[in-house]
């Protein structure tokens, strides 16, 4: 029994100093790092480097990967990145940093070499034999990890209590604006608390390296796992993060003794963090009535000076509809995809990519749904696809139904599902609601995914393809279809009243709820809709690969795959088309023409591609857009703003000509508006008789 | 006029809201009848928005009962009230930004006429449907009675703030609503934009008989436009009348005077002309003549939020060692001008000189470096740390750590209780001792200018003589102060010069001794002021 208390302590007190890094960039900064796992796994990287490759000592490489590499890793990240975040919308610092998750690992890996490292060294000698204590036994690294917990919550509290920095750090959590009011210059703080975040992330993951390997994905699995207690302690106290972690750590290692060894043990344990998350989630939401994570943060003077709409800078608003030219560049970008099975005809390889990369497409218009008309952010999409694989192999498999038919079947099913998350989660937060679905779509992938029904030993269901669409081509052509039938029920969604009621419960819950407007009943057929979609896509995936496997629809894949859509543009259906064919082909042509070195070169460019989400919310695709209606404008004018107004003398009249758009300045993408802050409630923080207004993209 | 008839379309009776210990709303009482207009007024932090909330359903109350149309809605959400008539529009406009404006008005009109169709559109491809032409000609109706029509196509995002409480009203008006709650709808206007909001809203109630309540700052707007005003203060309702009858109240001029309000007397022919005189200056202030060193200077600064006008064309000169008593009504742009002044809102244009040097460009914590201290308004405390480290934090811009000790010692000597309580947070004082010790920061780094926002704002009488008393010490120091105060005769008792603001532009400038008959005019309208 010692021996797992032993280890449960060790392993509780790395989740308590990955706890702590998170809690400590929340609350200062804002931002929930889900970048958490890449620094973790950057600085791990940079010790193996040292220590494992060029024969540094554990102790010097270890100095220099945590007590110097990590920190001026966090200063960089700070400056290029998080300062752009101050200030953004919850949604925007999630994307970005998913981005930098998906982006950093890689460019690790470029510049150390890329290996699959079988055995990671921790802090102690590799040699080290372990010291008995009383009846079980101790290994170096649990000491130096229990070492480590003591000096980081000593060094810690020390610094905060004591010290001047730590004061400052104190008082710009408090109030930022009154802390620069007393001398103190904010960015500097933010600066050095980013710097000892990273320091913590990479001891994490030093310290986790040897039990959860070195490579992302136990990184992930860290990071995933650090989130519980930092809900637990509704994201703000430190001291109830590392004692829920500590205590985590040990329920997790105690309740092995009793189910060691058995089948349950191993879809169990892994889980165990998320239950905890899932029990803090319930309990705040029914003991509060709500959960959003804003509540209580800073003064009343930073929220009165703060813009309500600094996303919005970039946030230029289009017209829900497309006519005239507009509508036909739109349009192209799809033509172009219906005519590739002509382009690679005979090809099979492009051919198998194009055919993966239309289902990757109609996957990906369930992001176009929640995030780019619902505005929420559901990291479970991914899990929605699997569910929509899993039931449509057994509907096929046990109940011999036609393949189309348990498709649909099981994104009915999917559906359902997703409208009961809407509802449980139309209390919570934005931030709330993406840890919600990842744990939801960590729980799934670890409790039911992995039964044997599901997983069948590693093989997965198979699911046939319909037999009149077997080849590539065929399949293309059926899964293209499918895609136009959804894009079209998304376009109707957009321009009907449901669409106008889901973009005003999105821009505005208080105000919706004034015209009379259900807010709860918005997110549930969001909920729905998202995931009836994702599970269709979800299906035609594993009819593309001929199974149903549950390792294709891991959540952290699903971290990508968001970095991709995002990248193109979350909420345009051309962007989606493109994404799809983007996430396949690219990959293909640098497997096909670049050394394999680069073959990370396209991850990168996606993870960067959502990091730019904090300056451009539109993605590539709207930009694009953007530039050919500057090109067309100059070859069309714009018509002027409507005479009348000038005429009528009216307020509009007046105000109306030093607006940038006119109606005819309508984007060429299909886009609807950008990932816009959420306007200020009405509260009185602003007595000046000023407004915090949205601004409009020049 | 019949039984029915007369029922208010709107009424709530005792309703009193708490947070926690603290009572936003006291026991309440309000009447919207039907067909007129009535005003909520009171100073800052009087409880307006509050009461708004509880009476939109935003807002749970403590004790009361809300009623629409003799209906007790007290315990029903805001998607009941709305289908019950009622409307309501933001103080910060709550605008869809993913909607056109004329979508806005739209929905709003389905919201009410045709909810379902928010489903069923799904089902039923409602996108290819055509606009019924009920539908289309009431929203049509609309945006030409908003004069709309030039935006109507335009998303609502980067619409002027004018424009944008013109949507606000428009989406409100759609769901046909019987009474409509109007929050605040001058702030951030100029004055034409004010004058056409105020034509277009009598339009409203006249061609559709709708019952308006206002909440709104600009008490000469409430005057000429309400039938009845009610008057709150520390959330309770101290006046309700015809607006000549509570302009003439004293508890209203004392709430928005203060309480050293000079008792009124018989207005004169030759008062009447002295108030038109003094009126006729306020346009053409000029700046008085330099006397002593300039510690500060601040020219033609203009401060924006977004669309809104927070500062236009100020200009004042303040020489070392003078108070300036900064008064005007709320939203007048005075904490703007407090924030500009310490860096923490960016000029749009314009130059602010301190000390020869030009900051208008510089950090808040470059400026609090150099000796100018901001005390801003609602207690300028870090309320999680304790006193001592209020101070410690107040001390880590000066000098050495002897220096930072001496500091801290010093605010201990100037006010012995917060020594007494060092180790208590500072949210939990009481707001006179949160006074305090914001005032402690600031004298103990020895400044040369204090920016003091509402330091008064929600304090018994004897804590307000205890802050105007630290305001002394730091005078006698030679201490040069800018007062930006509610209590207008009490700042003015105190400061050597005078600023009024309204609407963020200067309204008057001169010494504070002439200042007196004046203020009523800007703060009450002319009638107070002759009356005066």
């Amino acid at each position: 029994m010692l021996g797992y208390v032993l280890a449960g302590l060790a392993l509780g007190a790395i989740y308590a100093i990955a706890s702590a890094s998170l809690v400590v960039t929340f609350v200062s900064a804002g931002v929930l790092n889900f970048s958490f796992s890449a620094m973790a796994y950057t600085v791990a990287r940079f010790y193996y480097y040292l220590n494992t490759e060029h024969h540094w000592g554990t102790d010097t490489a270890g100095v220099v990967a945590i007590g110097a590499f990590a920190p001026l890793l966090g200063v960089v990240l700070y400056l290029v990145l998080f300062q752009f975040l101050r200030g953004k919308s919850t949604l925007t610092k999630v994307v970005a940093t998913i981005g930098l998750s998906v982006a950093l690992p890689p460019v690790a890996d470029l510049a150390m070499g890329k290996k699959e490292i079988l055995a990671a060294p921790g802090l102690a000698n590799l040699n080290d034999k372990p010291h008995k204590f009383f009846s079980a036994q101790v290994t170096n690294d649990q000491i130096i990890t229990y070492v480590f917990l003591v000096v980081v919550v000593a060094l810690g509290s020390y610094i905060f209590t004591r010290t001047e920095a730590g004061l400052k750090v104190r008082a710009v959590v408090d109030s930022e604006a009154l802390a620069s009011l007393s001398g103190s210059n904010p960015h500097r703080v933010a600066m050095g608390v980013w710097a000892a975040s990273t320091m913590l992330a990479g001891l994490a993951g030093v310290l986790v390296a040897p039990a959860n390997g070195l490579n992302t994905g136990g990184m992930l699995l860290l990071m995933a796992a650090a989130f519980a207690p930092v809900v637990a302690a509704r994201l703000r106290s430190l001291p109830a993060a590392v004692i829920i972690a500590i205590a985590m750590g040990l329920v997790t290692d105690v309740i092995q003794k009793w189910i060691q060894g058995t089948d349950f043990a191993a879809t169990l344990i892994p889980s165990i963090p998320f239950g905890f998350m899932l029990i803090a989630l319930v309990y705040f939401t029914i003991k509060a009535g709500s959960l959003r994570e804003e509540s209580g943060a800073r003064g009343a003077l930073d929220a009165a000076i703060k813009p309500a709409t600094e996303d919005a800078d970039v946030a230029a608003a289009e017209a829900a509809s497309l006519r005239g030219w507009s509508a036909l560049l739109a349009g192209t970008p799809l033509i172009v995809v219906a005519l590739l099975p002509v382009i690679f005809s005979g090809q099979s390889y492009w051919m198998n990519l194009v055919s993966l990369g239309i289902c990757y497409s109609i996957i990906f218009l369930t992001y176009t749904l929640i995030a780019g008309e619902g505005g929420m952010m559901w990291l479970s999409q991914i899990t929605f696809a699997g569910v929509g694989a899993m039931m449509t192999g057994q509907l096929v498999t046990h109940a011999h139904m036609n393949v189309l038919l348990a498709a649909l079947c099981a994104a009915g099913i999917a559906a359902a599902i997703g409208s009961v998350i809407g509802l449980l989660t139309v209390k919570l937060g934005d931030l709330y609601i993406a840890l919600t679905t990842l744990t939801f779509g960590i729980l799934v992938d670890g409790l039911i995914f992995t039964r044997l029904r599901f997983a069948q030993g590693g093989l997965g269901v198979s699911v046939p393809r319909p037999g009149w669409a077997t080849t590539d081509t065929k399949f293309f052509y059926l899964a293209f279809a499918v895609f136009v039938v959804i894009a079209a029920l998304i376009i109707n969604l957009r321009r009907s009243t449901s669409g106008l009621a889901l973009r005003a419960a999105r821009d505005s819950a208080t105000a919706s709820r004034t015209i009379g407007l259900s807010v709860l009943q918005m997110k549930v057929i969001t909920g729905a809709l998202g995931a009836f979609v994702a599970a269709i896509g979800g299906s035609f995936f594993a009819m593309h690969e001929l199974v149903a496997q549950p390792l294709s629809y891991s959540p952290f894949l699903g971290l990508v795959w968001l970095a991709v859509i995002v990248t193109l543009g979350v909420r345009s259906i051309t962007a989606a088309a493109l994404a799809g064919m983007s996430f396949t082909l690219l990959p293909g042509v640098f497997d096909t023409y670049v050394p394999s070195k680069w073959a990370d070169i396209p991850t990168i460019m996606f993870g960067l591609g959502a990091i730019s989400v904090a300056r451009n919310p539109e993605g590539v695709v709207a930009q694009q857009g953007h530039a050919l209606r500057r090109l067309f404008g100059k070859l069309t004018p714009a018509k002027p703003a409507v005479a009348a107004a000038a005429q009528s003398g009216s307020m509009v009249a007046a105000s109306a000509e030093p607006m940038p758009t006119t109606p005819s300045t309508i984007d060429v993408s299909d886009a609807t508006p950008a990932l816009v802050e959420q306007p200020a409630t009405a509260t009185d923080t602003l007595r000046t008789g000023g407004k915090h207004r949205k601004q409009v993209a020049s | 006029m019949t039984a029915a008839s007369e029922t208010p379309r709107l009424s709530c009776e005792g309703v009193t809201v708490r947070f926690g210990g603290l009572v936003a709303v006291d026991q309440a009482t309000v009447t919207v009848p039907p067909g007129q207009i009535a005003g909520l007024v009171g100073p800052n932090g009087a409880g307006k928005s509050t009461l708004f909330a509880v009476l939109s359903g935003l807002l749970k109350p403590s004790e009361g009962v809300v009623r629409i149309d003799g209906q007790d809605v007290t315990r029903e959400r805001p998607q009941v009230r709305a289908k019950l008539g009622l409307a309501r529009t933001f103080q910060h406009p709550e605008l869809f930004a993913g909607l056109t404006v004329r979508e806005h008005i739209v929905l709003a009109h389905r919201a009410r006429h045709s909810p379902s169709r928010t489903w069923t559109d799904l089902l039923t491809m409602g996108s290819l449907r055509p606009q019924p032409k009920d539908e289309r000609e009431r929203v049509d109706g609309l945006v030409r009675l908003l004069g709309l029509e030039a935006v109507a196509q335009r998303p609502a995002v980067g619409l002027p703030l004018g424009t944008a409480r013109l949507v606000e009203l428009g989406r409100a008006l759609a769901t046909a609503p019987s009474v409509l709650l109007l929050d605040e709808p001058s702030s951030g206007l100029d004055t034409t934009e004010t004058e056409q909001f105020e034509a277009t809203l009598q339009r409203v109630v006249q061609e559709r008989g709708t019952s308006i309540l206002l909440v709104e700052h600009d008490v000469e707007l409430v005057m000429r436009m309400c039938a009845t005003v009610h008057v709150i203060d520390f959330g309770v309702m101290i006046a309700q009348g015809t607006p000549a009858q509570v302009q003439s109240d004293p508890k209203v001029r004392a709430a928005y005077l203060g309480e050293e309000i000079a008792p009124a007397t018989p207005a004169t022919p030759a008062k009447k002309a002295r108030a038109r005189a003094a009126a006729k200056s306020a346009d053409a202030a000029e700046t008085p003549a330099p006397t002593g060193t300039p510690a500060l200077v601040v020219e033609d600064l203009c401060v924006r939020y977004g669309d809104a006008i927070g500062l236009s064309d100020l200009s004042f000169r303040l020489d070392e060692g003078r108070v300036l008593a900064v008064v005007g009504p709320n939203g007048a742009g005075k904490s703007t001008l407090a924030r500009a002044l310490s860096g923490l809102v960016r000029p749009a244009s314009g130059r602010i000189t301190y000390a020869g040097q030009d900051i208008s460009s510089k950090h808040a914590h470059t400026i609090r470096k150099s000796g100018l201290i901001h005390l801003p308004e609602g207690r300028g405390v870090f309320r999680g740390l304790t006193v001592a480290d209020n101070l410690r934090m107040a001390a880590t811009g000066v000098g050495d750590r002897a220096a930072r000790k001496a500091a801290v010692e010093k605010a201990y000597t100037l006010f012995p209780v917060l020594g007494e309580r060092r180790k208590q947070m500072a949210g939990h004082l009481s707001g006179g001792e949160q006074q305090m010790l914001s005032l402690a920061r600031a004298l103990a780094t020895s400044p040369s200018i204090i920016v003091a926002d509402e330091m008064s704002l929600g304090l018994a009488p004897r804590l307000v003589d205890m802050v105007f008393d630290g305001l002394q010490q730091a005078r006698a120091d030679g201490v040069t102060v800018v007062l930006i105060e509610q209590f207008v005769h009490r700042a003015l008792g105190f400061a050597d010069d005078c600023l009024v603001l309204l609407h963020g532009r200067m309204a008057w400038q001169g010494a504070a001794s002439e200042a007196g008959g004046d203020m009523l005019r800007h703060y009450l309208g002319e009638a107070v002021a002759v009356g005066a």
